[in-house]
């Protein structure tokens, strides 16, 4: 896969265009319409800021030494090449002649195989945004088992923690809570867990975690073993588990973004995947409320924000089992039965040329709903106009229906399709006053659909104009990034995490098995005439 | 020239080009955020050391502290080296039909060359020794660990177990020195009440040493009895479930101390060692030995063992014989 063929390379929007363009006026376009032209200029700034905020947030976590990134980059393998060696050169399209990457060649289970230069031939490409080129099962196996177990929260002191599976931070999660502060005299009290044991550097510790809402939590604390945990303040019916791996997480925090919606207030994003009649979505979901005390008190409803549909590498629909976030990326790793997938989770961009020709100065908009804007396929979206001149009212307007397979039709409002060569879709206009008009659009296909709608006005001086206004609706879709068979070993699991370490981890039901991605990349220093590979090869073959 | 073919550098020191090449390729440690940190630690990356290794190293170093003690050193060497020291045994005691332990006054100390198991211990002269097990010369029977717990195991008093994943031929030398004996300095006693000792828990077996008892208020605490004390200046102490009853504390309470044995007792191990010529345990390893008219044994010339250390450490500190 080169460069350019990378789903994730493709022009992509950021979650920060919408919270700069939250800064207009509600009413505005340019607000309301994630593809307004306003946002679209935004977005080209917005992703150089998502990307700086992004890494100065891995640089805040790595400042605590409990907390650094356990994959950054700690080692590599360097092959000196020999002074007689003299790399090739190929002429740009520029005309200007530079070095011509070497072929490399590891030896991978006795056999030279041959390894791609990373993206640029830089650093960052070779450790830290490169896709996985293979999976193998890494040949241990453990019997799984809770901390604890789901048990209520009445139950929790009396039940005897079990031995860690494997040593890291803590997942807690509760379910079914539904009181979050106790009164007491004049104090309040906040629902929280205590844990008791020994921490992963051998130290005997007690660790609180407050509980915000029905979820999974994280502690802050490594942990080797666990002697005690109670919960204070909490629904005796309140159901909760303690694992060493977040089975339970479901949805899934990402840690990566953030839910920006149209009317302010920056909120935490969860992932989760859901079905629709095609196959498995990837749905991002926020909270309603976006302050976090009205949350604690149990307003915790989410919505769903956007719902991506997951492709295979031939473009067909698969039934994903889990995924999980890979941490400090845009990368998600998805498995189902026999498969292990890599996705960018970002929004992919909606194809936007079919609105090329849309006036400067509407005088009728198209809107919907909540201005939704994305759909899963199958779903149906009501449009409704949206007068912006109420002194002038068309004599007639049309409907005009992009599909994003490239099929044009003229719309009734009843919904019906006309081809473009059989009518011309024009409809009268009352004469006196204005109804705002509703149609639905429903969503086979996948991609953008672009509605437009043309208005006829009479002027002053008896001559007629047109206007056009547009809407994209959009039914989004990824193709993986990369996709790998499973090792027979790992086939048929039904979740997959990563541990403290950074080791992959999948779990069958029963035990969990680790899992090893390799990263067959190089990189060369021309100057230095050196070969740096990322994995451990017995020897490699360089050639000019 | 061949399929594969190193640079040849030619008589005249004209390099030749060479096609393919075949290379082995060599680990290098990346500088990262993880180092950044070992530096505020003052402690390096080791060679091919991966982030989540060296991170649990310099976690450690607030946990077994780096100090001039032998334990200090054994843990600072260990970690730097990647070494760190874990738990290799533990030692209990055996019971009575009656739940108590044979042993009144159990003590057990492992030292330089030796394991010492007193089923008596006492500060005077007048201790009892149950074993002393030699576990340095490699010819005894308990240079490793396994031979060691069997040997333990032969007690009439104590008992010894391998901590799992343990390796059973590890030198029985490798134990961290240290011994079971306990002081607790400021327990308080409430008047005409039970006191709960500190260290122990209620219910199991004894571990404090009896006659090790001393009170602060000597005028109040005058005199043990076995019962239930009855008269002014009298007090017991139940050495067994752990706990002291006062007939009356003046003051409303009453400062004492006490000894004890940690038992069950975990011994780590370290594949560090470390070895002081001011040890006798050890020097006396070294060193032939020649009793003195008076009975006294004392080191006369070194051994070979001790001899080849010696030349080795004057060689090392660039000192020689007679300088």
């Amino acid at each position: 896969m080169t460069l350019e063929d990378r789903p994730s390379r493709r022009y992509r929007r950021s979650w920060i265009t919408q919270r700069i363009a939250n800064q207009f006026a509600p009413w505005t376009h340019a607000r309301s319409c994630p593809v307004s032209v306003a946002q679209q200029i935004i977005n080209v700034g917005a992703l150089e800021i998502q990307k700086t905020e992004q890494q100065l947030a891995e640089e805040a976590r790595n400042m605590h030494l409990s907390d650094c990134n356990p994959l950054l980059m700690d080692h590599a393998y360097s092959s000196e090449l020999p002074a007689g060696f003299s790399f090739g050169e190929t002429e740009t399209v520029d005309g200007a002649i530079v070095y011509a990457p070497p072929t490399v060649c590891a030896e991978i289970n006795d056999v030279l195989t041959e390894i791609a230069i990373a993206e640029d031939n830089n650093i960052e490409t070779f450790y830290y945004d490169c896709l996985p080129t293979r999976i193998v099962y890494g040949e241990v196996q453990k019997i799984w088992d809770d901390v604890i177990s789901e048990t209520t929260a009445s139950e929790i002191s009396s039940v005897e923690p079990e031995e860690l599976v494997l040593e890291g931070h803590l997942y807690v999660t509760l379910m079914s809570n539904t009181i979050w502060k106790t009164r007491f005299k004049d104090t309040y009290y906040f629902t929280k867990i205590t844990i008791i044991g020994y921490s992963r550097k051998g130290t005997y510790i007690t660790e609180t975690l407050p509980l915000r809402y029905n979820g999974t939590f994280k502690t802050i604390n490594q942990w080797s073993s666990v002697e005690e945990v109670f919960v204070s303040h909490v629904d005796g019916n309140a159901k909760v588990v303690i694992s060493c791996l977040p089975f339970s997480e479901d949805p899934i925090v990402d840690q990566w973004n953030t839910a920006v919606p149209i009317d302010g207030g920056d909120r935490i994003q969860f992932l989760g995947l859901e079905e629709n009649d095609y196959g498995s979505i990837l749905v991002g979901r926020s909270f309603l409320n976006a302050d976090m005390e009205l949350i604690r008190m149990g307003l915790d409803d989410t919505r769903r924000d956007y719902a991506i549909e997951l492709l295979d590498q031939d473009s067909l629909n698969i039934t994903a089992e889990a995924f999980l976030c890979k941490p400090y990326s845009d990368l998600i790793y998805l498995i189902d039965a026999n498969s292990l997938y890599v996705y960018d989770r970002n929004v992919p961009y909606p194809e936007l040329e079919n609105t090329a020709d849309q006036s400067a100065d509407v005088r009728m908009a198209l809107t919907t709903d909540d201005s939704q804007w994305i759909y899963s396929r199958g779903e149906t979206a009501t449009v409704t106009t949206r007068i912006l001149d109420v002194g002038n009212i068309p004599i007639c307007y049309r409907f005009l229906l992009y599909t994003p397979s490239g099929s044009k039709y003229y719309i009734g409002l009843d919904g019906s399709l006309w081809p473009i060569t059989e009518a011309d879709g024009w409809i009268t206009s009352p004469e006196t006053s204005w109804d705002e008009q509703r149609i639905e659009i429903s969503m086979s296909e996948l991609g953008a659909y672009t509605l437009e709608i043309e208005t006829k006005y009479k002027e002053l001086d008896d001559t007629h104009i047109t206007r056009k206004a547009k809407l994209i609706l959009f039914v989004p879709s990824v193709l993986p990034e990369a996709q790998f068979v499973l090792p027979d070993e790992l086939k048929g699991c039904r979740d997959i995490k990563i541990d403290s370490d950074g080791d992959l981890w999948f779990y069958n039901g029963t035990s969990v098995m680790k899992a090893i991605l390799y990263h067959d990349y190089f990189i060369a220093d021309y100057a230095k005439k050196v070969i740096w590979t990322r994995e451990d090869y017995p020897r490699i073959t360089v050639e000019p | 020239m061949s399929e594969y073919s190193i640079a040849g550098i030619s008589f005249a020191f004209t390099v030749t080009s060479v096609g393919k090449v075949e290379l082995v390729p060599e680990r290098q440690n990346i500088v990262n955020r993880f180092d950044e940190h070992g530096d505020l630690l003052t402690l390096d990356r080791l060679p091919e050391e991966g982030n989540a290794s060296f991170r649990q190293r310099m976690l450690d170093v607030t946990v077994n502290r780096g100090s001039p003690t032998y334990e200090g050193f054994i843990n600072n060497l260990a970690r730097e080296l990647g070494l760190s020291k874990f738990k290799a045994i533990t030692i209990d005691l055996v019971l009575g039909s009656d739940g108590e332990p044979l042993a009144t006054n159990p003590r057990v100390d492992i030292l330089a060359s030796e394991v010492i198991l007193y089923k008596e211990w006492n500060s005077s002269e007048d201790y009892e020794i149950d074993k002393t097990i030699n576990i340095y010369d490699l010819g005894t029977d308990c240079y490793y660990l396994s031979d060691l717990i069997n040997e333990i195991n032969t007690s009439e008093y104590f008992t010894a177990s391998l901590v799992s994943g343990v390796r059973p031929n590890l030198l029985s030398t490798c134990l961290v020195r240290g011994n079971t004996h306990r002081r607790e300095d400021q327990e308080v006693a409430w008047a005409d009440q039970q006191t709960r000792l500190k260290d122990t828990e209620w219910g199991t077996r004894p571990r404090t040493h009896e006659g090790s008892f001393w009170f602060s208020e000597k005028n109040v605490f005058v005199t043990e009895v076995a019962g239930e004390p009855e008269n002014p200046g009298e007090y017991s102490i139940d050495y067994y479930n752990g706990y002291l009853v006062s007939y009356d504390i003046p003051s409303g309470t009453g400062r004492f101390g006490y000894t004890y044995g940690e038992f069950p007792y975990t011994a780590y191990a370290s594949l560090v060692q470390l070895y002081s010529l001011q040890d006798e345990n050890f020097t006396k390893k070294l060193f032939a030995q020649e009793v003195l008219e008076s009975g006294e044994e004392v080191n006369a010339l070194p051994n070979a063992e001790g001899s080849e250390i010696i030349h080795q450490l004057y060689k090392d500190t660039k000192v020689f014989w007679g300088a």
